[in-house]
């Protein structure tokens, strides 16, 4: 019996780039009428009609990921999802997290149901993008000029937020790491962290670069990879026996990088 | 609370609970010390409990301009003198 013709290199390159384009352009087309289709409604629903808006845009929020996510498991195969189960389970905690690719926030959303964020401060000028993070209470990263008092009045309620349940990720390197090593952390996330006065669970994530690789505008579906999302610590804070700023830095970058004590500025 | 009074509270408590390194009256606070907007907010939650009474809305968003320690120290004499009058 004859084997099987070995692909030409020709077909195999331009039927990789066609996987790469249809799968970014069904995300595309599920971002764009997924959320016309099958979520605007519900949004303005919960505007007009939910006593816990805040709580509500979150949950159809993480709905609307959990959705992309199930999408792109189906079409993109090759690449293999080792998601702590523990997560989806956590509440009342600060989340701190590598950052890699624009999917880590998304894919941190689609896992909590309750979540808050800090958003860049000019993705709240955006339209409907804007109004769907600021009802659903995220931060702006800078509270200077008009962005003041949403700063203050979110900071103000999030004691409550997380006794209530919620949680609050932010990912301290603040940009995605263009190499894929851990940079150096942010203060400010990390003072959000110590503010609150919950734990603060550690997460490594590793792979979605390569599923969505930044300065990239298609999915690379040709790669076989893992992607894995894991808690590798948790850091508890005793009234009175605060960590300083520099401690929970340290205490950070020890569990994303273990032996790697010094972080680099 | 005069103003030497409470230069020496803002001083303590940017030393002790911001970690300030030998903070200047006219340094920028941002630049310098990576004072930001959390901070600013914490700052507030101090000065309440340092003045004794708690801060409006619209007094908050003011604190969220500053830029030296002598504007921290000029917005609490506003503030204090607003609520004497």
């Amino acid at each position: 019996m004859a084997g099987r013709q070995p692909r030409s290199p020709v077909f195999a390159r331009w039927s990789d780039r066609l996987s790469d384009v249809g799968v970014t352009l069904i995300c595309w087309a599920y971002f764009t009428l997924g959320f016309v289709v099958f979520f605007s409604h519900r949004y303005v629903f919960a505007y007009l009609f939910s006593r816990q808006r805040e709580t509500a845009f979150q949950r159809l929020t993480s709905r609307f990921y959990q959705g992309f996510f199930r999408l792109l498991r189906c079409i993109a195969p090759r690449h293999h999802w080792r998601i702590d189960e523990r997560i989806a389970g956590l509440s009342s905690s600060v989340i701190v997290c590598n950052h890699l690719s624009y999917l880590d926030p998304i894919l941190l959303i689609s896992l909590l149901e309750r979540q808050k964020t800090i958003v860049k401060t000019k993705f709240f000028r955006v339209p409907i993008f804007g109004w769907l993070i600021r009802n659903a209470g995220y931060f702006p990263a800078d509270g200077e000029g008009a962005f003041g008092g949403m700063m203050i009045d979110q900071v103000g309620r999030m004691n409550d937020y997380l006794a209530g349940g919620g949680n609050l990720f932010v990912f301290p390197e603040g940009t995605r790491s263009r190499d894929g090593a851990v940079g150096p952390l942010n203060r400010g996330a990390l003072k959000i962290a110590r503010l609150c006065r919950a734990p603060i669970y550690v997460l490594h994530l590793a792979g979605t670069e390569k599923l969505f690789t930044p300065g990239k505008f298609f999915f690379n579906t040709r790669l076989n990879n893992t992607i894995s999302l894991t808690i590798v610590d948790r850091i508890d804070q005793e009234p009175g026996r605060e960590l300083s700023l520099a401690e929970l830095e340290h205490r950070i970058r020890q569990a994303l990088v273990p032996g790697d004590f010094e972080p680099a500025r | 609370m005069t103003r030497d009074e409470l230069q020496e509270k803002i001083f303590a408590v940017l030393t002790e609970d911001f970690e300030f390194d030998k903070p200047g009256l006219d340094d920028n606070l941002r630049d310098d010390h990576g004072f930001d907007s959390i901070d600013a907010i914490e700052l507030l939650g101090k000065i309440e409990l340092m003045l004794g009474f708690s801060l409006s809305r619209e007094e908050k968003e003011k604190a969220m301009g500053i830029r030296t320690i002598n504007d921290i120290l000029d917005y609490i004499e506003r503030i204090q003198s607003a609520h004497q009058s």
